[in-house]
């Protein structure tokens, strides 16, 4: 009984699989057969002669050092082609991706009142796309048949570069030295009417958060919309943050009376200060290493107490606290 | 001349509103510190050792403070006994002091000490002073000023009586809490007492 059972187990499945072995062969070479047909009809249709306009990116370089180019006109330039499918695509598809540049190196500048002109007919944007494009002898017409170009003279200017900063420290991290980032100035060569109005350059927004390891980073200048009559001596600037473990430390430091205060005695004549301090130079940190005063002018006698600052504090200390922050006074006559 | 007593609990900034007396012109009597100086005499040694043991003390002829204090301060009747010994030098000493100021343009001396009322020396004198400041501020300041965690300042703390109960028996009361300023109220004392 077992082995009959096994046997129309084993059959059954070989009966339907050989029917859908059937019918596979035959869907196979339908579709085999319409593949090639559709092949064969695209290498037809695309043997033939199209006509067509291709719209093309167009930037410029290798412009005159000492001018800049405020004005071109157009930044896309339309190609009409009369030539077959295949080249037709590939016009299309592959050149257009990468746009097409302009030479600017041989143009005819003429100055006048409004700064400085130039333009380029059809039949040299023609010889210059010529290059790029490989089907230059198929190009029917371009628009516009004419480039014109508006040049100003290039002013220099130094300015000094603002970081913008936004970041955040682990707690037990501080920053124990200045953020440092060089260069501080960049040379900005732009139009007049730009340079006039610079006062600074901004970077772009650099966000570090939870720092717990000094870091070296290099943020671009930011150059907003005005980007293609802006350039920099630099790109971008180098920004050093010294990060270390810190600690909070007390001290109890001496005030001093500076100014007319010879005559003036001040309660307390000490305050506690409280400072956060890298582990590093913890150890070697004293009392001694800050100094603190109070400046007593006749024009002080209007307050009734005097400010405490900190004249001298250790390098890479912080100063959180200064306790009290103003002491009382009182004056001896002698 | 009159003899007036200036205390105030650990932390509360009697030595500075002394100072502002010195300032002033006032003599002032530091009895704390003529109390050290009297522990550190020959004869006060040999009957320190009498009393609480060789061990207080040591190798070099130096009172061990901290010997002592561990003894006195663990046995309210220890603690007695050293008052009883030191407390009557101070007072002899202070009245050898108030002679030889007895001259001074001012009307009155001061005698700055911690424990006064605690010591019932306040009744030697015509008035007495009291510094206060909020206790909070008190711990601060001494854990900062003698580097000690807080809980070594309450333990110091609880050798004193609380600040309302001395206030209650003080004839002026000086606060240096940080926000009230110190120098007007130092001024106002002194012109009264000095009438």
């Amino acid at each position: 009984m077992a082995i009959d059972s096994q046997i129309e187990l084993n059959t059954k499945p070989n009966e339907t699989g050989r029917k859908e072995h059937r019918s596979h062969p035959r869907l196979i070479v339908f579709l085999v057969c319409l593949v090639i047909s559709i092949l064969m009809w695209l290498f037809i249709e695309l043997m033939k002669d199209y006509t067509d306009e291709i719209k093309y990116n167009v930037s410029f370089i290798n412009a005159p050092r000492d001018l800049i180019l405020t004005h071109s006109g157009d930044s896309v330039i339309s190609v009409g082609m009369n030539a077959q499918g295949f080249e037709l695509l590939a016009a299309k598809y592959a050149h257009k991706l990468r746009g097409l540049t302009i030479d600017l190196s041989t143009l005819k500048i003429r100055p006048t009142a409004d700064g400085y002109i130039a333009y380029l007919p059809s039949s040299r944007i023609v010889d210059q796309l010529g290059t790029q494009i490989r089907f230059e002898k198929q190009i029917t017409y371009i628009k516009p048949d004419t480039l014109f170009f508006r040049f100003s003279k290039i002013f220099v200017k130094q300015v000094p570069v603002k970081l913008d900063l936004d970041y955040s420290l682990n707690g037990q991290y501080d920053i124990t030295d200045s953020i440092t980032y060089r260069p501080q100035f960049v040379s900005v060569s732009s139009i007049k009417s730009i340079i006039d109005t610079l006062s600074f350059i901004k970077t772009q927004k650099l966000q570090l958060s939870q720092l717990d390891s000094s870091v070296t980073i290099k943020v671009a200048l930011k150059k907003g919309y005005r980007a293609s009559l802006l350039k920099f001596s630099t790109d971008s600037v180098t920004v050093k943050f010294k990060v270390e473990k810190v600690t909070e430390a007390g001290y109890t430091v001496p005030v001093s009376v500076s100014g007319n205060g010879e005559n003036v005695k001040i309660f307390p004549d000490k305050v506690e200060i409280v400072c956060r301090i890298p582990l590093s130079v913890y150890p070697h940190i004293t009392a001694s290493d800050f100094s603190a005063e109070v400046e007593f002018q006749p024009a002080s006698l209007k307050e009734k107490k005097l400010k405490v600052t900190l004249i001298k504090i250790p390098k890479k200390v912080r100063v959180l606290k200064i306790s009290p922050a103003e002491v009382e006074y009182i004056i001896i006559s002698k | 001349m009159k003899r007036i007593g200036l205390t105030g609990n650990i932390g509360t900034g009697k030595s500075t509103v002394a100072r502002i007396f010195e300032i002033l012109g006032v003599p002032v009597y530091h009895a704390d510190k003529q109390a050290r100086e009297i522990l550190e005499s020959e004869p006060v040694k040999i009957q320190l050792a009498d009393l609480f043991g060789k061990q207080v003390v040591n190798s070099l002829n130096q009172v061990d403070r901290k010997a002592l204090a561990a003894i006195v301060f663990n046995d309210k009747n220890k603690l007695d006994v050293l008052n009883s010994l030191i407390h009557p030098l101070v007072e002899v000493g202070f009245s050898q002091w108030c002679d030889q100021h007895q001259h001074t343009d001012q009307k009155y001396v001061l005698h700055e000490a911690a424990i006064l009322f605690e010591s019932g020396f306040d009744r030697l004198f015509d008035a007495n002073i009291l510094v206060t400041a909020p206790e909070a501020l008190c711990v601060k300041r001494v854990m900062a000023r003698d580097g000690i965690t807080k809980e070594m300042v309450s333990e110091r703390v609880q050798n004193q009586w609380s600040q309302d109960k001395k206030l209650a028996m003080a004839d002026y009361q000086i606060i240096n809490d940080e926000i009230s300023m110190v120098i007007p109220q130092v001024l106002a004392i002194h012109q009264v007492l000095n009438k």
